[in-house]
């Protein structure tokens, strides 16, 4: 542990913290980004009426299905 | 085209199960939390009379029965029953498997039934609501992995392609839960119920509030929020407002909130860039938690009508509503100049209890009632009653909260306080006591009525449960039959794509990027939507903790201070067994008002031998990180006796069985050792001769008690260990270091410095 200590307190890792920051942001903006795009408000509104119905499934999971999807 | 079609049923047993467990842990463990506020109210009724001869009656030792019971079994079952009724018609598939399912629910149980027998006879780790012992933690920890199998193997042969919101804020959940328990609760074992946390001092206290703070995340919120996103737009038979508002809740919650636990430490002896990053995150949570009330709120637009008559409504506006004053709260008090007033006072357990009564508590209860006709297939027996339980619950918290504030912010003025000449205005801590012992009755009956409520609850249950249907009916669903590979979904055709624009095939893939297909991807795959789930986690808490633990700069070293005596380690253990932490703390502040009253403030370095910390979080009874030689031993064995002898008004509990239980003397040497795997850095003598070592000053310390008057007998009990700890505490940066060697002195008499 020691000696892992003085190893990361000499590496200087300061700039990371920017480095951090801006994944995070970006991060941040991307998943914005995709909530404005108008394309998927389709989506969107099929996932809202998930819990609503106990019985019919909005967008089954098997291959003939998946067009059915966009 | 003719598609195949799956029949299949839900498993609504086990929810019956879990909704049962949490009604009964929930009145349990309120009623435990009743005891625990009138020990506070009126200690007179059990100091001085039988029921101060029964060790686990005591504060220090019910309090944490009460934390775990209420988190981890009120809070815990209702998550699970939300979750198996839920996942189950969220994903259009039975549990995973009903094997795992009685496993999960009955090893929780046991869990819950082992902590409600070791936490009373004083077996714990000393760490707030990570006390359990690791053989428990253990079983914990493999319920857990039997839990995550059942659910995600039930995400896996879902037949809904995409995942709802709530199943997400499960996910999250389950990941994030698993990682804070397994990292909180690394301990070197001495025996089977006793253990050394691995980290120490500031390292131990910034994984303990991670772990804590989060527990508050990712047991008490994540999970309640994915009911809230079921349950609500069921209840009230809308659609929630807004699926884009929930996503945005989701991730930056899973974002932020990991980051935000250093608040619990402000002014500490944690490294204020740390605190400061702790604040930063906490403000910023405000917006989300918001973003999430108001999609909750606003899913009943056009349906406030059916407020008024449905009960199950009513307690989830409420909740949802409490939802947002707590994390406006919150956020406001982790801003250091609030928490400066706030934090060790009653405001803490205000902001608690508004969280755990009204957000926690009231959307179990709108829940259970909405799913009790359900479960039992009949109608409920009286809305009326719910109603009643609603307002009784609702007024109860109100008076637990405006009490708790008050009792808050009138201790924590009174402890800053300054006379016109410059001395403290309530130098006796006790005084600062006394003073919310009025507050204290009128919590006593908030929370008597808001149990009141539940026993309610639970009649009306029963009295439905009379009615229900026999034997149960199964529905049979049916869908369209999952393939048996995965088949993921087609990329849609870009626009540049579909005008065949002459563009290299990176544009294509960048246009793809920007439309976002990316996120849904996400959504059918929960795999890997669960991996970036544990990578925002950890990697945030990388940032964070990672520094505290490899940067020595954090933690000067402080050259007198030593490792504790092998019998100030036995002290210690009875300090951590009695729950001492639970009232008092170990964290001098570095304010004025808290140098004055209590010495010199605490620094990093002190605390580097202490496995686990015990800075506390609540002064019910002063600090103690400075008492060490402030009094004489005959002092703390009378007080310890009875604290009405030294303190007259104390609240505090009498301990006479410290001064008739033995010492284990046989035990020290197994602890002594534990402690030095954890690297506290112990000599030869202590690792090979801890007993002889304890025994040498147990007749010291008990000759002094003798020599002054007090009882001749302590030698071999508990209570010289005790007082060696004590005494102990906060001493050794008074002591010089290491004499300067001749040279050194000769060298500053040069330099014409002091010797």
């Amino acid at each position: 542990m020691r000696g892992l200590s003085d190893a990361v307190g000499a590496a200087n890792l300061s700039s990371y913290a920017v480095i951090a920051m801006v994944l995070f942001i970006a991060a941040f903006g991307g998943i914005i980004a995709y909530l404005l795009l108008r394309r998927n408000r389709q989506v969107f509104d099929r996932a809202r009426q998930m819990p609503l119905d106990d019985e019919q499934v909005q967008t089954p999971r098997n291959a003939e299905n998946n067009g059915a999807a966009q | 085209m003719s598609t195949q079609v799956d029949q299949f049923k839900y498993d609504d047993k086990t929810v019956r199960a879990f909704v049962v467990a949490t009604m009964v842990w929930g009145a349990v463990g309120m009623l435990v939390g009743i005891i625990l506020a009138l020990q506070l109210a009126a200690a007179e009724l059990f100091y001085d009379t039988w029921l101060n001869d029964l060790p686990w009656l005591t504060f220090g030792r019910l309090r944490p029965l009460h934390t775990n019971a209420v988190i981890f079994a009120f809070a815990g079952n209702a998550v699970f029953a939300a979750v198996y009724y839920s996942s189950q018609r969220l994903l259009k598939a039975r549990m995973f498997s009903d094997l795992l399912s009685r496993l999960h629910f009955w090893g929780w149980q046991l869990i819950i039934v082992s902590a409600a027998i070791t936490l009373p006879l004083g077996f714990t780790q000393g760490k707030e609501y990570a006390e359990l012992e690791w053989p428990i933690d253990i079983a914990i920890a493999l319920v857990w992995v039997v839990f995550a199998i059942n659910f995600f193997g039930t995400i896996a042969k879902r037949r809904e392609r995409h995942i709802y919101v709530a199943i997400w804020f499960y996910i999250a959940s389950v990941i994030t839960v698993a990682v804070l328990h397994i990292f909180n609760n690394l301990v070197i074992p001495s025996g089977i119920l006793k253990s050394y946390s691995l980290y120490s001092g500031v390292q131990d206290a910034f994984m303990q509030w991670w772990y804590g703070h989060n527990a508050v995340a990712f047991v008490l919120t994540t999970p309640f929020l994915g009911m809230m996103y079921y349950f609500l737009p069921k209840a009230a038979n809308r659609p929630v407002f807004s699926y884009r508002l929930s996503i945005l809740h989701f991730w930056t919650l899973v974002f932020i909130y990991i980051w935000a636990g250093p608040h619990h430490l402000h002014y500490t002896s944690l490294p204020s860039w740390a605190s400061t990053l702790g604040m930063l995150f906490s403000v910023m949570l405000w917006m989300p938690s918001w973003g999430g009330m108001i999609n909750g709120l606003l899913t009943l637009r056009g349906a406030w009508h059916k407020v008024a008559e449905e009960p199950v409504l009513k307690f989830f506006v409420v909740g949802v509503t409490f939802y947002g004053m707590s994390t406006f709260e919150g956020p406001m008090m982790s801003v250091k100049s609030v928490n400066a007033l706030s934090h060790y006072t009653d405001w803490n357990i205000a902001h608690v209890h508004g969280g755990a009564l009204g957000w926690v508590g009231f959307m179990t209860f709108g829940m259970i009632y909405w799913l009790v006709p359900r479960l039992f297939q009949a109608e409920l027996y009286s809305k009326k009653l719910a109603t009643t339980h609603f307002w009784v619950g609702t007024i109860g918290i109100v008076l637990y909260v405006v009490s708790m504030w008050t009792a808050g912010i009138t201790q924590g003025l009174m402890w800053r306080a300054f006379d016109e000449t410059g001395r403290l205005a309530y130098p006796d801590f006790v005084e600062t006591v006394l003073k919310l012992v009025p507050m204290y009755w009128v919590r006593l009956l908030g929370g008597l009525m808001y149990l009141t409520g539940v026993l309610l609850m639970g009649w009306n249950m029963l009295k439905t449960w009379q009615r229900r249907k026999r034997p149960y009916d199964e529905p049979i669903f049916e869908a369209p039959a999952l393939e048996g590979r995965y088949v993921p979904e087609p990329m849609p055709q870009t626009p540049l794509e579909r005008d065949h624009a002459p563009v290299a095939g990176n544009a294509i893939k960048l246009q793809r990027l920007w439309m976002g297909f990316w996120h849904r991807r996400l959504e059918g795959l929960p795999l890997t939507f669960s991996v970036w789930v544990a990578i925002a986690v950890i990697v945030a808490s990388l940032f964070e903790i990672v520094p505290t633990f490899l940067l020595d700069s954090n933690v000067p070293r402080i050259a007198s201070v030593k490792p504790y005596t092998p019998l100030e380690v036995m002290g210690r253990d009875i300090y951590i067994k009695e729950g001492c932490y639970n009232c008092h703390s170990q964290m001098v502040r570095p304010f004025l008002a808290e140098t004055e009253r209590y010495g010199e403030y605490s620094k990093a370095g002190e605390f580097i031998y202490d496995h686990p910390f015990q800075w506390g979080s609540r002064r019910i009874g002063p600090d103690l990180h400075r008492v060490g030689g402030k009094y004489p031993h005959l002092w703390h064995v009378r007080h310890m006796e009875n604290p009405r002898s030294t303190t007259p008004g104390s609240i505090m509990p009498s301990f006479p069985w410290l001064l008739k239980d033995k010492l284990e003397f046989s035990k020290i040497q197994g602890r002594v050792d534990a402690l030095a795997l954890t690297g506290v850095p112990y000599s030869d003598k202590a690792i090979n001769g801890a007993e002889q070592s304890a025994r040498a000053q147990a007749q010291l310390i008990a000759a002094d008690v003798a020599k002054n008057g007090g009882p001749k007998d302590i030698a071999d009990k508990d209570i010289v260990a005790l007082v060696a700890y004590l005494q102990r505490l906060g001493t050794d940066i008074k002591l010089k270091a290491e004499a300067p060697t001749p040279d050194a002195q000769k060298a500053m008499a040069q330099l014409g410095g002091k010797k």
